[in-house]
Protein backbone atom coordinates (compact mmCIF):
# COMPACT_ATOMS: atom_id res chain seq x y z
CA UNK A 1 0.00 0.00 0.00
CA UNK A 2 1.36 3.31 -1.02
CA UNK A 3 1.61 6.17 1.46
CA UNK A 4 -1.02 7.92 -0.59
CA UNK A 5 -3.32 5.29 0.24
CA UNK A 6 -2.20 4.98 3.64
CA UNK A 7 -2.99 8.71 4.20
CA UNK A 8 -6.27 8.38 2.86
CA UNK A 9 -7.11 5.27 5.64
CA UNK A 10 -6.03 7.30 8.13
CA UNK A 11 -7.60 10.19 7.11
CA UNK A 12 -11.16 8.19 7.18
CA UNK A 13 -10.56 7.42 10.62
CA UNK A 14 -9.52 10.68 11.85
CA UNK A 15 -12.98 12.23 10.36
CA UNK A 16 -14.81 10.04 11.72
CA UNK A 17 -13.52 11.10 15.40
CA UNK A 18 -16.54 12.33 17.04
CA UNK A 19 -16.71 14.90 19.90
CA UNK A 20 -17.84 13.32 23.67
CA UNK A 21 -21.35 13.80 24.79
CA UNK A 22 -19.60 15.88 27.34
CA UNK A 23 -18.51 18.40 24.86
CA UNK A 24 -22.17 18.15 22.80
CA UNK A 25 -24.54 18.73 25.33
CA UNK A 26 -22.57 20.63 27.95
CA UNK A 27 -19.44 22.17 26.18
CA UNK A 28 -21.31 25.58 24.94
CA UNK A 29 -22.73 26.42 28.49
CA UNK A 30 -19.42 25.94 30.37
CA UNK A 31 -17.72 28.35 27.37
CA UNK A 32 -20.56 30.50 27.83
CA UNK A 33 -20.40 31.62 31.60
CA UNK A 34 -16.68 31.60 31.33
CA UNK A 35 -17.02 33.90 28.55
CA UNK A 36 -16.44 37.74 29.82
CA UNK A 37 -18.07 40.70 28.68
CA UNK A 38 -15.61 42.42 26.38
CA UNK A 39 -17.33 46.12 25.89
CA UNK A 40 -14.58 47.03 28.81
CA UNK A 41 -11.74 45.00 27.98
CA UNK A 42 -12.41 46.05 23.94
CA UNK A 43 -12.42 49.94 25.19
CA UNK A 44 -8.91 49.25 27.48
CA UNK A 45 -7.06 47.44 25.14
CA UNK A 46 -7.96 50.27 22.30
CA UNK A 47 -6.54 52.52 24.94
CA UNK A 48 -3.19 50.59 25.98
CA UNK A 49 -3.10 50.13 21.71
CA UNK A 50 -2.93 54.55 21.85
CA UNK A 51 -0.61 54.90 24.93
CA UNK A 52 2.08 52.27 23.71
CA UNK A 53 1.42 54.70 20.66
CA UNK A 54 1.72 57.81 22.09
CA UNK A 55 4.93 56.46 24.23
CA UNK A 56 6.70 55.45 21.40
CA UNK A 57 6.24 58.82 19.33
CA UNK A 58 7.32 60.71 21.92
CA UNK A 59 10.16 58.45 22.59
CA UNK A 60 11.27 58.95 18.40
CA UNK A 61 10.66 62.49 19.05
CA UNK A 62 12.84 62.75 22.23
CA UNK A 63 15.91 60.90 20.62
CA UNK A 64 15.46 63.09 16.93
CA UNK A 65 15.70 66.34 18.69
CA UNK A 66 19.08 64.75 21.23
CA UNK A 67 20.30 63.29 18.41
CA UNK A 68 19.55 66.62 16.31
CA UNK A 69 21.59 68.72 18.41
CA UNK A 70 25.04 67.66 17.31
CA UNK A 71 23.51 68.78 14.02
CA UNK A 72 25.65 71.57 11.99
CA UNK A 73 24.43 73.89 9.17
CA UNK A 74 23.33 72.14 6.22
CA UNK A 75 22.52 69.06 8.11
CA UNK A 76 19.13 67.32 7.97
CA UNK A 77 18.57 67.65 11.04
CA UNK A 78 19.72 71.64 11.90
CA UNK A 79 15.92 72.75 11.51
CA UNK A 80 14.94 70.21 14.10
CA UNK A 81 17.71 71.59 16.18
CA UNK A 82 16.85 75.62 15.32
CA UNK A 83 12.89 74.57 16.25
CA UNK A 84 13.99 72.69 19.61
CA UNK A 85 16.06 75.44 20.84
CA UNK A 86 12.80 77.92 20.00
CA UNK A 87 10.48 75.97 21.68
CA UNK A 88 12.87 75.55 24.68
CA UNK A 89 13.57 79.63 24.84
CA UNK A 90 9.69 80.53 24.55
CA UNK A 91 9.27 78.19 27.80
CA UNK A 92 12.20 79.12 29.79
CA UNK A 93 12.18 82.79 28.27
CA UNK A 94 16.65 82.51 28.31
CA UNK A 95 17.79 83.64 24.80
CA UNK A 96 20.85 83.34 26.02
CA UNK A 97 21.42 79.53 25.19
CA UNK A 98 20.32 80.49 21.33
CA UNK A 99 23.51 82.95 20.87
CA UNK A 100 25.78 80.70 22.58
CA UNK A 101 25.26 77.95 20.00
CA UNK A 102 24.70 80.57 17.23
CA UNK A 103 27.79 82.02 17.95
CA UNK A 104 29.58 78.46 18.63
CA UNK A 105 28.46 77.39 14.77
CA UNK A 106 30.26 80.37 13.35
CA UNK A 107 33.58 79.25 15.57
CA UNK A 108 33.06 75.42 14.26
CA UNK A 109 32.48 76.53 10.55
CA UNK A 110 35.74 78.90 10.42
CA UNK A 111 37.93 75.87 11.93
CA UNK A 112 36.44 73.61 9.33
CA UNK A 113 36.23 76.34 6.48
CA UNK A 114 32.91 75.49 5.66
CA UNK A 115 30.79 77.09 2.70
CA UNK A 116 27.70 77.57 5.54
CA UNK A 117 29.74 80.58 7.25
CA UNK A 118 27.72 83.40 5.57
CA UNK A 119 24.21 81.90 6.03
CA UNK A 120 25.34 80.89 9.77
CA UNK A 121 26.94 84.52 10.44
CA UNK A 122 23.44 86.02 9.07
CA UNK A 123 21.47 83.93 11.55
CA UNK A 124 23.89 84.68 14.11
CA UNK A 125 22.46 88.31 13.42
CA UNK A 126 19.02 87.46 13.19
CA UNK A 127 19.17 85.59 16.47
CA UNK A 128 20.72 88.73 18.30
CA UNK A 129 18.39 90.95 16.92
CA UNK A 130 15.39 88.55 18.36
CA UNK A 131 16.86 88.22 21.57
CA UNK A 132 17.07 92.30 22.22
CA UNK A 133 13.31 92.13 21.66
CA UNK A 134 12.52 89.05 23.47
CA UNK A 135 14.03 89.41 26.63
CA UNK A 136 12.58 90.75 29.98
CA UNK A 137 14.31 93.92 31.61
CA UNK A 138 14.96 91.69 34.33
CA UNK A 139 17.46 89.45 32.07
CA UNK A 140 18.57 92.05 29.97
CA UNK A 141 21.87 92.16 32.11
CA UNK A 142 22.68 88.50 31.80
CA UNK A 143 21.80 88.96 27.90
CA UNK A 144 24.87 91.82 27.85
CA UNK A 145 26.85 89.27 29.83
CA UNK A 146 26.28 86.65 27.06
CA UNK A 147 27.04 88.89 24.34
CA UNK A 148 29.92 90.36 25.77
CA UNK A 149 31.83 86.93 26.26
CA UNK A 150 30.46 85.77 22.60
CA UNK A 151 32.43 88.85 21.32
CA UNK A 152 35.20 87.57 22.97
CA UNK A 153 35.25 84.19 21.71
CA UNK A 154 34.44 86.01 18.05
CA UNK A 155 37.66 88.20 18.27
CA UNK A 156 39.67 85.01 19.20
CA UNK A 157 38.12 83.77 15.61
CA UNK A 158 39.32 86.36 13.74
CA UNK A 159 42.88 86.19 14.79
CA UNK A 160 42.86 82.65 14.51
CA UNK A 161 40.93 82.54 10.97
CA UNK A 162 41.98 85.77 9.27
CA UNK A 163 40.55 84.84 5.90
CA UNK A 164 37.02 85.13 7.54
CA UNK A 165 37.85 88.16 8.84
CA UNK A 166 35.45 90.19 7.25
CA UNK A 167 32.73 87.61 7.73
CA UNK A 168 32.85 88.03 11.57
CA UNK A 169 33.44 91.48 11.70
CA UNK A 170 29.75 91.81 10.93
CA UNK A 171 28.63 89.07 13.93
CA UNK A 172 31.13 91.26 15.65
CA UNK A 173 29.33 94.51 14.82
CA UNK A 174 26.33 92.98 16.02
CA UNK A 175 26.94 92.12 19.18
CA UNK A 176 28.21 95.36 19.33
CA UNK A 177 25.55 97.23 18.54
CA UNK A 178 23.21 95.24 20.67
CA UNK A 179 25.03 95.63 23.37
CA UNK A 180 25.09 99.35 23.19
CA UNK A 181 21.44 99.23 22.62
CA UNK A 182 20.93 97.54 25.44
CA UNK A 183 23.71 99.59 27.42
CA UNK A 184 21.59 102.40 26.17
CA UNK A 185 17.70 101.91 26.82
CA UNK A 186 19.82 100.95 30.51
CA UNK A 187 20.93 103.88 30.74
CA UNK A 188 17.71 106.20 29.48
CA UNK A 189 15.56 104.26 32.20
CA UNK A 190 18.02 104.69 34.95
CA UNK A 191 17.89 108.36 33.86
CA UNK A 192 14.30 108.98 33.44
CA UNK A 193 14.08 107.45 36.77
CA UNK A 194 16.28 109.57 37.96
CA UNK A 195 14.41 112.60 36.69
CA UNK A 196 11.15 110.97 38.26
CA UNK A 197 12.57 111.12 41.60
CA UNK A 198 14.19 114.89 41.20
CA UNK A 199 10.82 115.61 40.44
CA UNK A 200 9.21 114.41 43.25
CA UNK A 201 11.91 115.93 45.65
CA UNK A 202 11.14 119.19 44.41
CA UNK A 203 7.72 119.25 44.92
CA UNK A 204 7.87 118.00 47.91
CA UNK A 205 10.45 120.86 49.19
CA UNK A 206 7.81 123.11 47.51
CA UNK A 207 5.33 121.54 49.77
CA UNK A 208 7.52 122.05 52.81
CA UNK A 209 7.58 125.63 51.97
CA UNK B 1 -21.76 38.82 3.39
CA UNK B 2 -22.28 35.07 4.43
CA UNK B 3 -23.81 33.99 7.20
CA UNK B 4 -20.43 33.08 9.16
CA UNK B 5 -19.25 36.70 8.49
CA UNK B 6 -22.58 38.25 10.01
CA UNK B 7 -22.20 35.67 13.19
CA UNK B 8 -18.52 36.85 13.14
CA UNK B 9 -19.64 41.06 13.15
CA UNK B 10 -22.19 40.11 15.75
CA UNK B 11 -19.38 38.27 17.80
CA UNK B 12 -17.31 40.76 17.61
CA UNK B 13 -19.60 43.39 18.99
CA UNK B 14 -20.33 41.15 21.90
CA UNK B 15 -23.22 39.04 20.83
CA UNK B 16 -22.55 35.50 23.06
CA UNK B 17 -25.09 34.34 21.39
CA UNK B 18 -24.13 34.65 17.72
CA UNK B 19 -20.90 33.39 19.06
CA UNK B 20 -22.62 30.03 20.71
CA UNK B 21 -23.78 29.84 16.65
CA UNK B 22 -20.07 30.11 15.96
CA UNK B 23 -18.86 27.74 18.13
CA UNK B 24 -21.60 24.83 17.20
CA UNK B 25 -20.08 25.36 13.32
CA UNK B 26 -16.56 24.30 14.73
CA UNK B 27 -16.54 22.84 17.83
CA UNK B 28 -16.32 19.02 16.17
CA UNK B 29 -13.58 19.96 14.01
CA UNK B 30 -11.69 21.64 16.48
CA UNK B 31 -12.24 18.76 19.38
CA UNK B 32 -10.85 15.84 16.48
CA UNK B 33 -7.85 18.25 15.93
CA UNK B 34 -7.38 18.63 19.11
CA UNK B 35 -7.52 14.68 19.84
CA UNK B 36 -5.09 13.65 17.45
CA UNK B 37 -2.96 15.74 18.55
CA UNK B 38 -3.19 15.16 22.24
CA UNK B 39 -4.49 11.38 22.04
CA UNK B 40 -6.19 12.26 25.49
CA UNK B 41 -9.75 12.91 25.55
CA UNK B 42 -10.07 15.03 28.80
CA UNK B 43 -6.40 17.44 27.13
CA UNK B 44 -8.46 17.41 23.80
CA UNK B 45 -11.65 18.85 25.57
CA UNK B 46 -9.81 20.83 27.60
CA UNK B 47 -8.04 22.63 24.61
CA UNK B 48 -10.66 23.31 22.47
CA UNK B 49 -12.59 24.72 25.13
CA UNK B 50 -9.45 26.77 25.80
CA UNK B 51 -9.18 27.79 21.46
CA UNK B 52 -12.98 29.18 22.16
CA UNK B 53 -12.27 31.29 24.52
CA UNK B 54 -9.43 32.87 23.60
CA UNK B 55 -11.09 33.11 20.11
CA UNK B 56 -13.65 35.24 21.94
CA UNK B 57 -11.11 37.34 23.66
CA UNK B 58 -9.02 37.90 20.45
CA UNK B 59 -12.32 38.02 18.09
CA UNK B 60 -12.35 41.86 18.24
CA UNK B 61 -9.04 42.32 16.78
CA UNK B 62 -10.10 39.46 13.93
CA UNK B 63 -9.56 40.87 10.22
CA UNK B 64 -11.83 38.76 7.47
CA UNK B 65 -9.56 40.53 4.88
CA UNK B 66 -6.26 39.22 6.94
CA UNK B 67 -7.39 35.16 6.55
CA UNK B 68 -10.40 33.05 7.05
CA UNK B 69 -12.06 32.82 9.93
CA UNK B 70 -10.89 29.24 10.60
CA UNK B 71 -7.26 29.56 10.36
CA UNK B 72 -7.61 31.92 12.87
CA UNK B 73 -8.95 29.25 14.86
CA UNK B 74 -7.10 26.68 14.22
CA UNK B 75 -4.17 28.61 14.67
CA UNK B 76 -5.05 29.11 18.53
CA UNK B 77 -5.69 25.31 18.75
CA UNK B 78 -2.29 24.66 17.11
CA UNK B 79 -0.27 27.06 19.29
CA UNK B 80 -2.08 25.46 22.15
CA UNK B 81 -1.20 21.77 21.29
CA UNK B 82 2.19 22.88 21.29
CA UNK B 83 2.41 24.76 24.73
CA UNK B 84 0.45 21.50 26.28
CA UNK B 85 3.00 19.20 24.53
CA UNK B 86 6.15 21.24 25.77
CA UNK B 87 4.28 21.13 29.31
CA UNK B 88 3.76 17.65 29.35
CA UNK B 89 6.66 15.74 27.72
CA UNK B 90 7.01 13.30 29.99
CA UNK B 91 3.20 12.59 29.07
CA UNK B 92 4.32 11.94 25.58
CA UNK B 93 6.81 9.24 26.43
CA UNK B 94 3.93 7.97 28.03
CA UNK B 95 2.00 8.24 25.29
CA UNK B 96 4.23 5.54 23.57
CA UNK B 97 3.81 3.04 25.65
CA UNK B 98 0.28 3.42 26.07
CA UNK B 99 -0.28 2.89 22.01
CA UNK B 100 1.37 -0.43 22.86
CA UNK B 101 -1.68 -1.13 25.43
CA UNK B 102 -3.77 -3.88 25.00
CA UNK B 103 -7.00 -2.18 24.21
CA UNK B 104 -5.43 -0.24 21.77
CA UNK B 105 -3.34 -2.82 20.53
CA UNK B 106 -7.12 -4.92 19.65
CA UNK B 107 -8.28 -1.83 18.08
CA UNK B 108 -5.67 -1.16 16.15
CA UNK B 109 -5.38 -5.11 14.26
CA UNK B 110 -9.76 -4.09 13.81
CA UNK B 111 -8.83 -1.15 12.06
CA UNK B 112 -5.81 -1.63 10.07
CA UNK B 113 -2.05 -2.46 11.26
CA UNK B 114 -1.03 -0.14 8.57
CA UNK B 115 -2.92 3.16 9.87
CA UNK B 116 -1.45 2.13 13.41
CA UNK B 117 2.23 2.29 12.13
CA UNK B 118 1.45 5.34 9.76
CA UNK B 119 -0.09 7.05 13.43
CA UNK B 120 4.05 6.11 14.96
CA UNK B 121 5.68 7.67 11.90
CA UNK B 122 3.66 10.72 12.22
CA UNK B 123 4.69 11.13 16.10
CA UNK B 124 8.32 10.31 15.06
CA UNK B 125 7.54 13.93 13.28
CA UNK B 126 8.67 17.36 14.86
CA UNK B 127 5.19 19.51 15.91
CA UNK B 128 5.74 21.40 12.82
CA UNK B 129 5.72 18.67 10.14
CA UNK B 130 3.01 16.87 11.88
CA UNK B 131 0.53 19.96 11.90
CA UNK B 132 1.03 20.17 7.99
CA UNK B 133 0.19 16.85 7.71
CA UNK B 134 -2.84 16.42 9.61
CA UNK B 135 -4.23 20.21 8.62
CA UNK B 136 -3.06 19.12 4.74
CA UNK B 137 -4.40 15.36 4.16
CA UNK B 138 -7.21 14.89 7.16
CA UNK B 139 -8.62 18.92 8.00
CA UNK B 140 -8.09 19.02 4.12
CA UNK B 141 -7.49 23.19 4.44
CA UNK B 142 -6.93 24.77 1.57
CA UNK B 143 -3.05 26.02 1.14
CA UNK B 144 -3.18 29.81 1.89
CA UNK B 145 -4.80 28.92 5.43
CA UNK B 146 -2.35 26.55 6.35
CA UNK B 147 0.59 28.73 5.22
CA UNK B 148 -1.50 31.53 7.73
CA UNK B 149 -1.73 28.74 10.68
CA UNK B 150 1.79 27.71 10.54
CA UNK B 151 3.23 30.62 9.62
CA UNK B 152 4.92 30.28 6.14
CA UNK B 153 4.64 30.77 2.65
CA UNK B 154 2.24 28.75 0.18
CA UNK B 155 5.36 27.92 -1.80
CA UNK B 156 7.42 26.76 0.70
CA UNK B 157 4.08 24.78 2.58
CA UNK B 158 4.12 23.09 -1.08
CA UNK B 159 7.85 22.61 -0.73
CA UNK B 160 8.03 21.20 2.99
CA UNK B 161 4.66 18.88 2.38
CA UNK B 162 6.65 17.05 -0.28
CA UNK B 163 9.62 16.70 1.87
CA UNK B 164 8.04 15.32 4.89
CA UNK B 165 5.39 12.64 3.03
CA UNK B 166 9.22 11.73 1.66
CA UNK B 167 10.17 11.54 4.99
CA UNK B 168 6.82 9.05 6.40
CA UNK B 169 8.04 6.76 3.29
CA UNK B 170 11.58 6.60 4.38
CA UNK B 171 10.03 6.24 8.64
CA UNK B 172 7.60 3.08 7.35
CA UNK B 173 10.23 1.71 4.88
CA UNK B 174 12.43 1.54 7.95
CA UNK B 175 9.74 -0.36 9.77
CA UNK B 176 9.41 -2.79 7.81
Amino acid sequence: MNIEDQLQNLKNEYQGTKAPNYLIYNGWLELKLKLTDRKNNFLSAYLKKALIFAALVLFVLATTAKVSQAAKPGDKLYPLKLATENITSFVTGDQTNKIENRAQEIINLTKENDQNLDAAIKRYEDTVDASKDNTSEKNRQELRNTLHSQEEKLKEAETTSPEDQKLIERALEKTREVQGEIKGARDSNKNEQEGENKNQNSSHSLEGD
Amino acid sequence: MDDLEILLKKAQENDKDAFGKIYSLFYERIYRYCKFNCQNQETAIDICQDTFLRAWKALPGFDTTKGTFQAFLYRIAKNLIIDNSRKKKEERLDYYEHLETKEDFISDIDKDESIKKLKGAIEQLNQKDKQIIVLHYFEELPGSDIAKIIGMHEGALRVRTHRIVKKLKEILEKQI
